[in-house]
């Protein structure tokens, strides 16, 4: 079974500062990781694999210097790694075309993995759309995954109802955090990882020269931090229900 | 010179960060509290080939470095001083002079053992009435037939009540002194083999430290390690190394104590401010940071040096010495940060103070640390 | 793996292909699907588009009538065939509907049912999409969305250089518009095409309770010492059960020391952090320790009878007060509201 993890470098965003003057997020130096449920999409690919057998690739659209994480995933045991270098303006589209061309460039996949989100942007929609252009069924959400040799049957948790799913190959499944608990790589994995090829292709070299966004992000604000301090003191049933009103007025009552 | 970690060995520091800051700090506190010996981080420390760090692939070790090893054994520490310790001697004490000075049937039977952790090593030389001075040591081998007789008593061994390979250090010709001296690998399982009282310490309390005590032990003279009157040279050569592990440790244990005195500053009002805008707060902060980077340095030259071949003693000396004495400078201070609640078992820094302060006592207490940095100096 | 859908996106990125017709608004939530009628009508005014709502699957026909009068000028009621409404599915009905009748905005509830079909329906369209959209508008001819990134640290402005823009639209991000019975408008029943995928639902349950999981909590109601015994704390799930979706928290003293509540439960600086949308902090005096594990919360409520708690120099909203008098007249206020 040839299975596909969709991977992504970001910016390790439990160490994002706010400037205190402008109030916008510092973005600059942060330190980059492999966003974490990704991490949870690799380590089901390796227990599809030593379940059903086949190959694990990752696939990682980014900047060079994401070779450097991707290795993480390759000593936890995936088999082999490509790297799409992203081009200036890139947008959801734009990344999830250039993966479902790298996957055809790769002669099809049965199982692409995704995690339900990345962690810096949370749109949670690379995974449909690669499913979408590559016009196969999409399981998202999994909590579990059982992959058989004909079918695949997920669990999935969509927010008000939990949905039991199957589906022949090719799949593209997305999985939540819940789903596993990613394995560290030994040492000797860690070493090991050295040798596993990382192959680094353009956008040319994928027929994806050209690719124009559909969104393009003009501004990173800052998100205002200050409470409203707002405390009711007087009668007890009169402030019980000025609370309720406000809360209600929030949209949290629901 | 400017030291930076490799590409692959930032990916070993986050993995082994990684495993210390969700499966070993965690426990810590609790592991402390009862004195109990993390059995399970010490599995899982095998299982990632962490135990066997310095013994070579042809043994299945991961054959690391010294520089990777010392980084490794500061991020364990960082999170629990006792966990460190115990994967210090393992490497440094016990498989690092099998490594050294054993033979090849030597090497075959024992490194993969101590590679997968199966049993645990460690490192016997100090007596009740020996400790620095080795050359007073009354324990004592005699060849008889195909075996060595070993009887005497050892203390504050390392993980004693654990351990399964330790290297033994005895007199086997009285007359030589120093030269006299032999060193064994033995194991727990040999008949008059028994673990003596386990001490009540201050600190380290995971890490069982306790007497060995050797009643008519044979030992098979294939066991000896090097030559007879081997044995100082190979203590000095070993605790060399084992001092890097120590020196390594100490900055594992400041370094938490850091973090932990930097988090609690900025969260803690008075005054109307956090206090980590006094500058009281700000001095001992930046003199603990600037002092732990200098220690961390000082292990990584020795560890560099190391690897490179070179006698270290001076340079292990000299990390060692200023790594155990900056943890306890810094763990004293992180106390004084968080005031009354330093002082309760609420906080970690309790317990770091406590872990720290035998790091300028075992391996060399820091007065003998300054004879041999002086020895070598004067030579 | 076939070629096909690859050649079908190329026809459907060419510019030109499509004409601004329509504001399209989907949802299975109808109360949503209202929500963002209202701020269709706003913009369809901006945009000259008229404002289609679509109802997909069988026996919805009633539904048609109160989105017009609740905004829609047009609805679309397509796939009376498909008995699962899986993303495939809907995403070919959605893509055909705009192929047919062009469309200028997509606005799609934000469920997760929505955000992966919107990111399907946008890629089968070669469009870019903005999911969880907290604010949309026109600036300068383009239509803009704004939403919350890198963990709440920031707020990406995005601007839509396709069309259709596709959006999701989380709940109560607008009011509806107040019903208007007199409002005409056309309901039409078609059918569009749809694929078939190898695919299927096998079952649907229930959703289980939370248990402790403060981490990823979106309400949590927490005690502290304020309360006098364990079997007190029933108060407070009796609120948690009158807030729904709640997870049980409580400060260090509870978990710790009193262990009337397991670690897992333990908010604060040695605790658990936490992010939550509602964060209600019952008897809790607001130490720094406290605070420090809570203070990224969306909107903190506090309950606490010491007015000078410092728990309320970090609350949005407070009331000072006997906890053991507050709540259950909380509790009934809140049950009456919803």
């Amino acid at each position: 079974m040839n299975i596909v993890v969709c991977a992504k470098q970001v910016v390790d965003v439990g160490e994002i500062k706010v400037n205190p003057s402008s109030g916008k997020p510092m973005l600059e130096g942060i330190p980059k990781k492999i966003s974490d449920i990704d991490k949870n999409a690799c380590e089901e690919a390796i227990k599809v694999r030593e379940k059903v057998g086949g190959k694990v690739t990752v696939l990682t659209v980014g900047t060079p210097d994401a070779k450097e994480r991707m290795k993480e995933l390759l000593a936890m045991g995936a088999d082999n790694g490509v790297l799409v270098t992203v081009p200036d303006k890139a947008d959801h589209l734009v990344t999830s075309t250039l993966i479902s061309k790298a996957i055809q460039k790769m002669g099809g996949a049965d199982l692409i993995i995704c995690a339900e989100a990345s962690i810096d942007q949370f749109s949670g929609q690379i995974g449909p759309r690669v499913a979408g252009l590559l016009n196969i069924p999409q399981l998202t959400y999994c909590y579990k995954v059982t992959a058989e040799p004909q079918k695949l049957t997920a669990e999935r948790n969509l927010g008000d109802r939990l949905v039991t799913s199957e589906s022949s190959y090719p799949v593209l499944v997305t999985v939540t955090k819940e789903v596993n608990q990613p394995r560290l790589p030994s040492l000797m994995q860690i070493l090991g990882s050295a040798k596993k090829p990382i192959e680094v292709w353009g956008t040319s070299d994928i027929g994806a020269a050209d690719l124009k966004p559909g969104i393009e992000t003009i501004d990173i604000k800052g998100v205002a931090m200050s409470r409203k301090n707002i405390v009711f003191k007087d009668d007890l049933d009169e402030s019980v229900s000025k609370l309720a009103d406000s809360l209600s007025k929030e949209g949290l009552l629901g | 010179m400017f030291f930076e970690l490799s590409e692959q060995q930032t990916m070993i520091r986050n993995m082994v960060r990684e495993l210390a800051e969700k499966e070993i700090a965690p426990k810590a506190a609790e592991l402390d509290r009862n004195e109990e010996f993390p059995d399970e981080a010490i599995k899982r420390l095998a299982e990632l080939g962490i135990l066997g760090a310095i013994i070579p692939e042809k043994y299945g070790g991961p054959g690391l470095d010294t520089v990777t090893y010392a980084m490794m054994i500061m991020e364990i520490s960082r999170a629990c001083a006792s966990t460190g310790v115990v994967t210090s001697v393992h490497n440094s004490l016990c498989s690092w002079p099998i490594m050294y000075y054993g033979s090849e049937e030597q090497k075959d039977k024992y490194l993969p053992i101590l590679a997968r952790g199966d049993r645990i090593g460690a490192f016997a030389a100090t007596e009740p009435d020996a400790g620095s001075d080795l050359g007073s040591l009354s324990t004592v081998a005699e060849l008889n037939g195909d075996n060595y007789i070993i009887n005497g008593t050892k203390t504050f061994i390392t993980s004693g009540p654990r351990a399964g390979i330790v290297i033994v250090f005895a007199v086997t010709d009285r007359s030589k002194g120093t030269k006299g001296i032999s060193a064994f690998i033995v194991e727990s399982s040999y008949k008059g083999y028994k673990v003596g009282s386990i001490f009540e310490k201050i600190g380290i309390h995971a890490s069982l430290t306790s007497e060995l005590i050797f009643e008519d032990m044979p030992v098979p003279k294939e066991n000896l390690l090097g030559k007879e009157g081997d044995g100082f040279k190979i203590a000095m050569a070993t605790l060399d190394g084992g001092r890097i592990g120590i020196a390594s440790q100490a900055v594992g244990i400041a370094q938490a104590a850091l973090e932990e005195s930097i988090k609690y500053s900025q969260a803690r009002h008075q005054f109307g401010k956090p206090i980590s805008s006094f500058q009281a707060i700000q001095w001992m902060l930046a003199e603990m940071a600037t002092k732990i980077d200098a220690a961390r340095l000082l292990t990584y030259q020795a560890a560099i040096r190391k690897d490179q071949g070179a006698r270290i003693s001076k340079e292990a000396a000299m990390a060692k010495l200023y790594a155990s004495e900056t943890a306890v400078e810094a763990t004293n201070n992180a106390i004084q940060i968080h005031g009354g609640y330093g002082y309760t078992r609420e906080y970690p820094v309790e317990r770091l103070y406590r872990d720290a302060r035998i790091t300028t006592i075992y391996e060399g207490t820091s007065e003998v640390q300054k004879m041999v940095i002086a020895s070598s100096l004067l030579r | 793996m076939t070629n096909r859908s690859l050649s079908l996106l190329t026809a459907y990125q060419r510019k030109d292909y499509w004409g601004d017709k329509m504001v399209v608004v989907y949802s299975e939530n109808q109360k949503l699907a209202c929500e963002m009628l209202s701020k269709a009508r706003e913009l369809s005014a901006e945009l000259n588009e008229k404002v289609t709502a679509v109802l997909i699957g069988n026996g919805k026909d009633q539904l048609s009538s109160e989105l017009i009068i609740h905004g829609a000028d047009k609805v679309v009621m397509t796939g009376a065939s498909l008995s699962d409404l899986k993303a495939e599915e809907v995403s070919d009905l959605l893509c055909a509907l705009a192929k047919e009748e062009g469309a200028g905005l997509m606005m799609i509830g934000s469920s997760k049912d929505g955000k992966e079909l919107a990111a399907r329906v946008s890629s089968k369209l070669g469009v870019g999409c903005s999911t969880d959209s907290k604010k949309l508008y026109m600036r300068d001819g383009s239509i803009c969305s704004e939403r919350v990134v890198f963990s709440g640290n920031g707020v990406a402005v995005e601007r839509f250089t396709s069309r259709p823009a596709v959006v999701t639209v989380p709940p109560k991000a607008y009011d509806p518009l107040p019903a208007d019975v007199g409002r005409q408008g056309e309901t039409v029943r078609k059918e569009l095409p749809y694929g078939t995928y190898g695919s299927r639902t096998v079952k649907v349950d229930p959703m289980l309770s939370e248990g402790a999981n403060v981490e990823d909590a979106e309400k949590i109601v927490s005690c502290g010492r304020g309360f006098k015994n364990s079997a007190d704390i029933k108060l407070i799930e009796e609120l948690a059960g009158a807030l729904k979706g709640y997870t049980l928290g409580c400060s260090r003293p509870i978990a710790a020391d009193l262990k009337w509540l397991s670690e897992d439960h333990w908010i604060g600086l040695s605790g658990h952090k936490v992010k939550p949308k509602l964060y209600v902090a019952c008897g809790i005096s607001g130490q720094v320790q406290h605070v420090a594990g809570m203070r990224d919360s969306g909107l903190i409520v506090a309950i606490n009878k010491d007015a000078n708690a410092p728990i309320f120099k970090v609350a949005d909203y407070g009331i000072v007060g006997d906890l053991y008098q507050v709540l259950p007249k909380l509790i009934n206020a809140i049950k009456a509201r919803t």
